[in-house]
Order: C-alpha cells, then structure tokens, then sequence
C-alpha cells in the first residue's frame, strides 16, 4: 500500500473532462529557488473522464531529517509538455488527509499561461511575501515591500514601456546602414542634436502648451480612461 | 475557424483576438504572405477569401486603434520603421515606413490617387502587361473596400484652404493652375458606431486612433481576421529571414519572433504551396538578397520622391495641426498633368510638433522662437517624380543599406518647386517662408527666391528631405531585364511572388498606396486562376525547434519536452556508437550533400538549448561535449562524455535502464569516478539517432538537476565538427580542389568550432580582374584586404601578410570547406603561436606542444591529459600527419551567396 494517494479530476469551465493532460504531483523544498529542484513524487496521464490518481510513498520526498510532512502542488502539462497550471501548495500533507490530497481541477485554457514581464525573477516578490505573511507579518500590504510587489506586477507596465530601447535599438540599426565619410560629421552631428533636441523637448505637453500646439485629443492610456472621440478645438 | 494574431508582446487588452507566441511555431499553409500593408494585407485576405489557408508575417507589432494614443514619443517606436531613424545611407533623406500590421497604410495620410493614365502607358512599354481596363476595375473594387471619396468641402482645413488659396492665385501665361481636393479612404469606425467618417484630429501619421481611416488593419485584416469561413493567421514581431527553394519552386519561409528590441525570442517555419513577398522595396529587396535570389539586379532602380517641405509664416494663426493633414493638391507640374518625365506635386501637409521640430530650420534659441509660432504656419510639400537611381544593398550583418544620391533632374525639379511653392505662400499674403534648405532657411520676401535655387543648385546636400514612398528594386520588366513578370512572379520560379512598390519599373508619380492595392488585387486573381499549376507543398521543420531535432530547442521546451516524450526502450541497445575512435567515411561517418546533413556514430555530439543568455552562448561555442558508449551486456553499456576543446574531463559512466519517478523509464547515467560521480545524466532515447537529456547534481533521484540537453549522431552542417570538416577537407571523393572559375562570386564563411559554426565571420568575393583572379575578404567588417593566388590541380591557396595561409576544397558548388593554417613543420616549429597563445592566457610557456600539455596540467592539478587535438580555444585546433607533421589552424565554411 502507499503512503499517500492524491485523486482528482480536471475539467474545463462547462464540467466536461479534458483529455490528454499530464499531471505531476510535486513536493516543494525550497520556497527560494525554481520549481525544477522540488522532488517529483509521481506523474501521470489523466483518464478519459477527467479524473487521476497519482500514488507515492514518503522515501520519495524525505530527503533529511528537515522533511516532515510534503507540501504537495500539482504541475498540469499539455501534450507539448508546457505547464499550463500549477496548484497552490499545501504544506504538511498528512496521509491521512483526504481533503488535501484531493485536487478538483477546472482549466479555461489548454495553453502556456503567459506572466508579465518576462522576467524569471518576477515572482520573487510574490514568494518574499507569502514568506513574510507566513511568518506573521500581517502588516505587510502596509509596507514599503506592497509597493515594490505592485510595481512587479502591475500588468502591463504599459504598452510604450520599452520605447526608450526600442528607440536605442534602432538607432544602431542605422549606424550600420549609414555610410559616413568625415565631411558628413557636421550633418550628422546637426541631425543627432536636432533629434535630441526635438525629442527632449517636443514631446513634453508642458512645452506643446507654451506654443500653442493642441496636443493629443486622447488620454495617454485611452484603453484604461473613459474619454470622448470630441476634439478640443470642437468643444471650444 | 477562430483566426488570431499572434505575436511577442503583451498587452492587456486588444481588439482583435490576440495571443502571444511561446514557443517556436511550425505551419504548413498554402500561402504565406509577408508583410500586412497595402500589398500584403490585400493578397493575403482575397486568397484566404478564395478558400487558401493563410499565414501573413509582419515584422512590425500589432497595434490597435485603442492603443494609438496621438503622442510621437510613443507612438513613432511603435508604429514606423525603425522608430522613425530610416534614413538613406548619407542621412540625406529620411524615409518613413509603417512597420506593424497594416504597414505604411496605417501611418499614411490617406491620400487616395488612381495610377495615372500615362503612367499606365508608360509601364506598358516597359513590360508591364496590365491594361487600363484591369487597373479601373482593381482600383474600383478596392475603392469599395476601403471607402475611397473625395475630401469634403467642410473636412478642408485651413492649411489646405491656403495652399487651394495659393493655387488660385498661381497663374501660368495668365492661366489658372491645375489643383484640386483629394480622395482619401475614411470611413464608418467599426469600433464606435457614432463616428461614420474622419474626426480631423490630424494625428493619421501615428495612426487613426478612432478607426475611421480605412487603412489594412481596419479593412482587409479585420475583415479576415472576423470571417469564421477562413483560415488565415497573421504573426506579428516576426521577421522573414529566408527564403528556401529548390528547382524553381520556393518551399517556405525560415523566420524569427523578436521581441521590442528586434532580439530573437522564438523562430517560425512556414511551408507554403505559394510565396508572397510584400514587405514594402527595401525590405522584400533585402530579403531576396539575403535569399540569394534574383542576382544582382535585386535592389537595383530605387526611386524615392523625394519631398522637401516650405512653411509659410502668417500674422493670423492657420492651425495647421486641425483637420486633415493632407487634403488639397497642386497638379500643374505633375504626372496627373500630362508630365512625361520628372516633375513634381505640390501637395498639403502638417506634420505634428516632434516631426515639425525637425523639419524646422535652425538650432537652439533661434529654434525655439521659430517653433513658438507653431499655430501661425501653412505647410505644403514638394514631391518629386525623381529618377530611379538609388539602390538597396545588404549590410554585413543582412540589413539594407539605402544608397540615393540625387540626380540633376531631380535637383532641377526640387528646385523649382519650392521656388513656386515660395511664391505661392507669398501670393498669399506670408510675411515669411521657412524652406527645407540649411544654407538659405528663410526668405524674407519673394525677391529671396532666386537665392534659394541657387543654393539648390551649388548644394544640394544641404536640401532636408523626406520620403514615404520608397519604389523599386524588384521591378517588374521583361525577363532579361526585371526580376519579376507582369503577374508579380518571380522569374525563374513557379509560385514566388512580390507585389509591392518594389516591382513599380519607374516611379509612379503619386501617392502609391491606391496602385499598389489595385496590383495586389489583380495579382491575388491571377494567383487563384492558376492555383492547379502550383507544385504540392514540400513539409521541413526549418531550423525551429522539434523533438526531431532538439538540437534547435532552448533549454525550457527541452526540459518541456523530456517531462512529456516516452524513452524508446526498445532502442536501448543501439546507444553504443561505433567501435572506432576516429571516423572511418562509409561506416561511422557519411555526408549527406542534398540536405547538408552529417551522420557520425562515433560518439554522440551534444548540443546545449540555442538560448541567448550570455552563459549559454559560451558553452554553445567553447563547451560543446561528446558521450561514447560501448555494450556490456543486454542491460548495460559503459561511456565516457568528454568536451571537444579543453581535453580536461573524461567522465567514465555506466549507463542502465531505471524506472525514475516522474519521469518514466529512462536511462540512468552514473558516473564512476570522483568529482563527476556526485553527478548524473537521466537520458530518453527519441529515436535511433536522438536523445534529449537532464544533467543532476547530488544523489540517484534526489539531485538538482542542472540543465537539459541533447544528443545526436545526425545534425546540419551548421553543426559540424572539425573532425567533420577535416573528413570533408582530405576526402578525395567528397571534396575537390575547385577551379578558378568555380569560385567565382561572394562567400560567406562561418568558423567551425566542435561545438558550432559561428555566425558570419568573413567574406569573400572571388572576381576576374584584368584577366586574373582576384581575392578580397573582409574580415567582420573591421579588416579588408587582398589575397595572394596561388591555384594548381592539387591546391586552392591564398595567403596573406600573417604566416597563416588559406586552403579550401570545394564539397557542392554552393559549399567550401576551408583552412586557414600554419605551414606543416614538426611541433618546435609550432612554438612561437604556441607561446603567443600561452602568455594571452598567462600559462607558463613552453618549448613543445607536450611541455605545454604538462604545464597546463600543472597549473589546474590535473594529471594524464592526454595528447590535445586542441589548444583550448573553440575554434583553433590542431592538426597532425604521420609524414607532414603538425599545423595549426583554423576550420571555416563558405557559403555561396552570389
């Protein structure tokens, strides 16, 4: 007989089963570190209707005296072998704890969740505070570290986040394009200013106000703020 | 059918259905279209329209309607090419483009001109087979569609009522002048019903924000994108790289995902039955170019029209920014009055307030006063039916390269149409003209007008230009001629197409965007009249990553794919590679010269994921690895794995099949001996010649796993190794000392490390010159020069100024394999390199190759190294002969590019 069982099911968001889904059941060790270094305590392929089980016994995840009771998450991977869920973790699993030892999974989405910004640090802040909590520090949304998590992920940042090295970017691009001989330099050095110059203080509203330019008849982030499609010059 | 963009960035919300690719994508279609402007866009909905399977490619991002906020700082990065930095090589013209999807067509100002009726002659003789009759009934169908209608009386502004103004006052001989309003395509906004045509914010150039222009995006794209009877898929950031052909038959499209900086994220193959290159004259140019398509005629015939501007000053404000930016046009000295050759259009314009800063003459504080009087300018541009004299070249690293210099009729034509734009402003009541000339910026009255012709005239250089119609470089002419036919084929092959500006055989003289949609509109019929003729579709995974060929996965969908893929158990035994040491041609060892493959079982070459962090890029080209195995028994082989260049591991192990939780059977690879036995290897055989691995530190089944891997014993040329290109070089049956006559043309040469070919390091360009062959290479751009000769029956060899010389040997006539080597000399004789190479690396020096082996063992407190075949550098290597002694060297490939 096993140590521990875990069942369950998957389905999608109508209650119907999904097939051809992969589930491995994990033992988290080490909160800090990437997922890949937690023990695989089983996999396997879930059953046309939806449901699993996934059997393992305690040396598989006893590594040390440290190790007591696993906290046991689930890994869901499609055929392309992409996590497309991961469970929460529940710590201390006892054997006989049937309630946490049974998963009821539903997925909206066959596909590899996407998470912003591509940063594999990014979660960092998420674990720091479960962390935090964990140990008692209830206060924490009140901290300086709650403004430091919303500025990780806040999603997106915006869709102009990046223009700075996009901009950057290009501008290599076309230093290998161009073909300069010394009696360009006046010319190109006037062409750079020019563009610094525009660019540093043409695109400030502040500036479009002091010589009488409308400026945009949009906010900047039109998706996010109710606005109008009345131009400026109209309403007056 | 659900149809997508896809693409690499995120964003909250889209219009369209919108997913981000995460992972390399593989599609085998009947057409595949690159580029989503005027050309591309229409082709690619009227054949999804038609019943094909559709895939577009667009370089640029997918941007909505919501999220084009009317600001530059924002919107330029985003939506033009280059951010806006498109210039020709000279920095003389800048040239806008849209790169997103739609293209040009949503950062236009919506100008709408059918393709003049002269022009239409005029192409005809130059072997443009299309009637006039076919040209009214494309331009018809695609007026429908985009809503094409003449500017109305009340969406004038200002800007353009003084330019109308000018027009009427303008006389020739006492004549009135030929000017009217424009069409433009504005229409019903599909996303707010209440806005039935254009708003007049006067942001078109960074695209329409209300969806009221009907540029590609909002017409023919969404039209697709929203028809659940299609099958069309438009990929955003994805750049076409190459395309592939055999025989005259092109078979796909090797392509990247970049992310905002252009970098690679993931790559695309596209197979398709036909191929449509639509990405505006200087990018399809390129990528014929960096296809080595069409010879030498690619890029050339590149017109630009290009069009200064000149700003009137007015005591009253014009407001120049409100309302349609360009709405009225002068056509007295254009093509559109019976013009034959040259000449130009005066055509409204404003531009807003970063571009304006730009085109303003002036620096500094005199720069500022100018600008403070922003609201109180009329603007107009000159746009010039130039001479088709510039060319598109690639750069050393595949970019184009725009080369233009004006010709003297174009001077001529800039030159008198600002003279009379001036006048005009001045007719009008302007107390000032602004000019786009850096010598003469202002005039202050109309007697200042000569001085700015004449400053035209003795420099032209200093003349600010723009352009935003870019034509030519694949033009369209006759076979001996054009690259491609009057149906947009390319010549020489059955179902390659470009249809875009690029294929216009002399400039049109307008505004394009009308004629290059009627021409895609034409082309697409033509394409589904003779959809029976094309050749059935040719299936290959490209370069992208595949559990067939891991070697091309990055390390995430390599760990992805081992979590899910099943070993082969039944393949167990055919792990042991060969019994030989060295390779023995026939048996251990064949090359493939159809499909440039290599197969080599002496040992099982490994391959790092192709990711591009800086660590990986280390090992991809200095750490690359081999695994031996030999058979015990039926349950049990033995191996070593050993790294090509430093000769310093050599990890023996054991290899059995297990049962390892969560991960199925696979075999484990225990290592014997101390350090390497506190790591493991757990293996899965995908089939004969595959393996896909994990590499763990710590014990069986508990360890800290590493990284992933995998194996091969067949892999591309790309992926050679300098045993591999050594078998090539002294293999009589598999390689020839070439003629003079066969390295004729440009090479590309990639240095060959055990672990990979570097990308392209140097050129080579093989010419007859006054009767002799001559030799010029660059090396990375930086270091040029000219080879010494030396060709006889038994020896292609060039030297020069080092004591390094090259030898080469020719595989295919597209495929050199080559040395660049010392002279062969017993190892003393190696001595200096050697001591050269050792004080780089402050390794003690030493008299011989086996001293130096010693002294390195010393230093890292390694004993029994063996004998190197390498000096620890990736691509530098040794070479040893029974009779010649030792040389050495380094190992290159050449490609043919032309």
């Amino acid at each position: 007989m096993p140590d521990y069982v875990i069942k369950g099911s998957i389905k999608d968001t109508n209650g119907n089963a999904i097939k051809n889904i992969k589930i491995q059941a994990m033992d988290s060790d080490q909160e800090f570190f990437e997922d890949r270094n937690d023990d695989i305590l089983g996999n396997v392929w879930g059953n046309n209707d939806g449901t699993f089980e996934i059997s393992f016994d305690k040396t598989q995840f006893q590594n040390g005296w440290l190790e007591g009771n696993p906290d046991i998450y689930l890994m869901i991977r499609n055929l392309l072998g992409e996590v497309i869920y991961t469970t929460e973790t529940r710590r201390g699993v006892k054997s006989s704890d049937k309630k946490n030892l049974t998963f009821d999974i539903v997925l909206d989405s066959l596909e590899k969740k996407i998470t912003f910004p591509d940063d594999p640090y990014s979660s960092n802040m998420n674990k720091l505070q479960d962390h935090f909590k964990r140990l008692g520090y209830t206060g924490i949304e009140n901290t300086s570290i709650k403004s430091s998590i919303s500025r990780f992920n806040n999603f997106p940042d915006n869709t102009y986040s990046n223009n700075m090295n996009r901009v950057e970017a290009n501008f290599q691009t076309l230093g290998e394009s161009a073909d300069l001989t010394p009696k360009d330099f006046a010319r190109t050095f006037s062409l750079l200013m020019d563009t610094i110059d525009g660019w540093m203080i043409y695109t400030r509203p502040e500036i479009w106000e002091m010589i009488g330019y409308d400026g945009p008849q949009v906010p900047r982030y039109p998706w996010k703020e109710k606005h109008t499609h009345k131009l400026g010059w109209d309403k007056k | 059918m659900i149809n997508y963009i896809y693409g690499t960035e995120i964003f909250e919300s889209r219009t369209e259905k919108y997913k981000v690719v995460t992972r390399d994508v593989v599609r085998n279609v009947d057409v595949c279209v690159i580029g989503s402007g005027a050309g591309g866009a229409i082709l690619a909905t009227k054949l999804a329209e038609a019943g094909k399977s559709v895939v577009v490619m667009e370089r640029g991002g997918y941007y909505d309607g919501e999220s084009m906020n009317q600001r530059e700082a924002d919107m330029m990065p985003l939506l033009w090419k280059n951010g806006g930095a498109n210039f020709t090589s000279n920095l003389r013209v800048a040239i806008a483009q849209g790169s997103c999807l739609g293209g040009s067509t949503v950062i236009n100002d919506a100008v709408c001109f059918r393709i003049p009726d002269l022009v239409i002659k005029q192409w005809q003789k130059l072997g443009v087979s299309i009637t006039k009759d076919e040209w009214d009934k494309a331009n018809d169908e695609v007026a429908k569609r985009i809503h094409v209608t003449e500017v109305t009386e009340e969406e004038l502004n200002e800007n353009a009522k003084m330019l109308r103004k000018a027009c009427e006052k303008y006389r020739i001989d006492d004549n009135p002048i030929k000017h009217h309003k424009n069409e433009r395509n504005c229409g019903q906004s599909f996303t707010d019903p209440i806005l039935r045509s254009c708003v007049k914010c006067g942001f078109c150039h960074l695209g329409c924000h209300y969806n009221t222009k009907q540029s590609m995006l909002v017409t023919y794209i969404h039209d697709a994108l929203n028809n659940p009877a299609v099958d069309y898929t438009a990929y955003c950031n994805c750049k076409a790289e190459k395309i592939t052909y055999q025989d005259g038959v092109a078979t796909g499209v090797d392509g990247i995902f970049v992310d905002g900086l252009g970098n690679e994220k993931y790559r695309i193959r596209v197979n398709a039955k036909t191929i449509i290159v639509a990405a505006g004259s200087i990018a399809s140019s390129n990528l014929l170019q960096k296809s080595r398509i069409g010879g030498n005629s690619v890029g050339k015939g590149l017109a630009l029209h290009p069009a200064p501007f000149i700003m009137g000053h007015f005591k009253e404000k014009v407001f120049g920014n409100r309302g349609i930016p360009m709405s009225y046009t002068c056509h007295e000295f254009g093509v559109t009055n019976g013009v034959e050759s040259g000449g130009f259009l005066i055509e409204s314009i404003f531009i807003p307030v970063f571009q304006m800063a730009l085109a303003m003459p002036y620096f500094g504080l005199e720069h500022d006063i100018m600008m403070k009087e922003f609201d109180n300018y009329a603007m107009a541009g000159v746009m010039v039916r130039d001479a088709p004299v510039g060319n598109i070249e690639m750069t050393y690293s595949g970019n184009p390269k725009v080369n233009y210099e004006l010709d003297p009729t174009t001077i001529n034509d800039i030159s008198k149409g600002l003279a009379v734009l001036a006048k005009m402003w001045f007719s009008v009541g302007a107390d000032y003209v602004l000019t786009a000339h850096d010598e003469v910026p202002k005039l202050d009255t109309e007697d200042d007008i000569p001085k700015l012709e004449e400053a035209i005239k003795n420099n032209p250089q200093a003349l600010k230009l723009g352009s935003a119609h870019p034509q030519g470089g694949t033009k369209i002419g006759y076979d001996s001629i054009g690259i491609v036919d009057s149906d947009c084929k390319v010549f020489g092959f059955k179902n390659l197409y470009v249809c875009d500006a690029s294929v216009f055989p002399i400039p049109l003289g307008v505004n394009p965007q009308l004629t290059i949609m009627a021409l895609a509109t034409m082309t697409a019929n033509k394409i589904i009249n003779k959809w029976n003729s094309f050749p059935e579709l040719t299936k290959s995974l490209g370069n992208t990553c595949d559990i067939l060929q891991p070697r091309f996965c990055k390390t995430e969908t390599l760990s992805e794919m081992f979590a899910i893929v099943d070993h082969r158990s039944d393949l167990f035994p055919r792990l042991a590679n060969s019994d030989e040491d060295q390779i023995v041609v026939g048996k251990n060892w064949k090359f493939d010269p159809k499909t440039f493959t290599i197969y080599n079982d002496v040992y099982w070459k490994g391959f790092y994921g192709r990711d591009s962090d800086a660590l990986t890029t280390i090992l991809r080209y200095f750490g690359g690895f081999y695994k031996k195995f030999w058979k015990v028994d039926e349950t049990t082989l033995k191996g070593v794995t050993h790294p090509f260049e430093p000769q310093l591991v050599n990890a023996k192990s054991i290899a059995k099949e297990k049962e390892v939780t969560g991960y199925g059977k696979v075999i484990h690879l225990e290592y014997e001996d101390f350090p390497y036995s506190s790591a493991y290897d757990l293996l899965k055989m995908v089939d004969e010649n595959t393996i896909i691995g994990k590499a763990f530190m710590g014990s069986f089944g508990k360890g800290m796993e590493l990284f992933s891997f995998s194996m091969s014993r067949v892999y591309d040329v790309d992926f050679m190794t300098e045993d591999d290109l050594l078998t090539l070089f002294h293999n009589d049956d598999l390689s020839h000392v070439p003629s003079e006559k066969e390295m004729i043309g440009v090479w590309d040469g990639m240095l060959v490390s055990d672990s990979a070919v570097s990308s392209r390091s140097q050129v080579f360009r093989f010419d007859y010159k006054g009767g002799k062959l001559d030799l010029r290479y660059s090396f990375n751009n930086m270091l040029t020069g000219k080879s010494d000769l030396e060709v006889t029956n038994r020896l292609f060899r060039f030297n020069d100024p080092t004591p390094f010389h090259d030898e080469i040997r020719m595989v295919t006539p597209d495929f050199v394999v080559g040395r660049w080597v010392s002279e062969w000399s017993s190892e003393d004789v190696l001595k200096p390199y050697v001591e050269d190479f050792m004080r780089i690396l402050s390794i003690p020096v030493s008299t011989t190759t086996d001293l130096f082996l010693e002294n390195i063992s010393k230093r890292l407190h390694i004993k029994g190294l063996a004998l190197p075949k390498e000096l620890g550098v990736s691509f530098l290597g040794v070479e040893k002969d029974k009779v010649k002694g030792s040389r050495i060297g380094f190992s290159y490939i050449l490609k043919r590019v032309s």
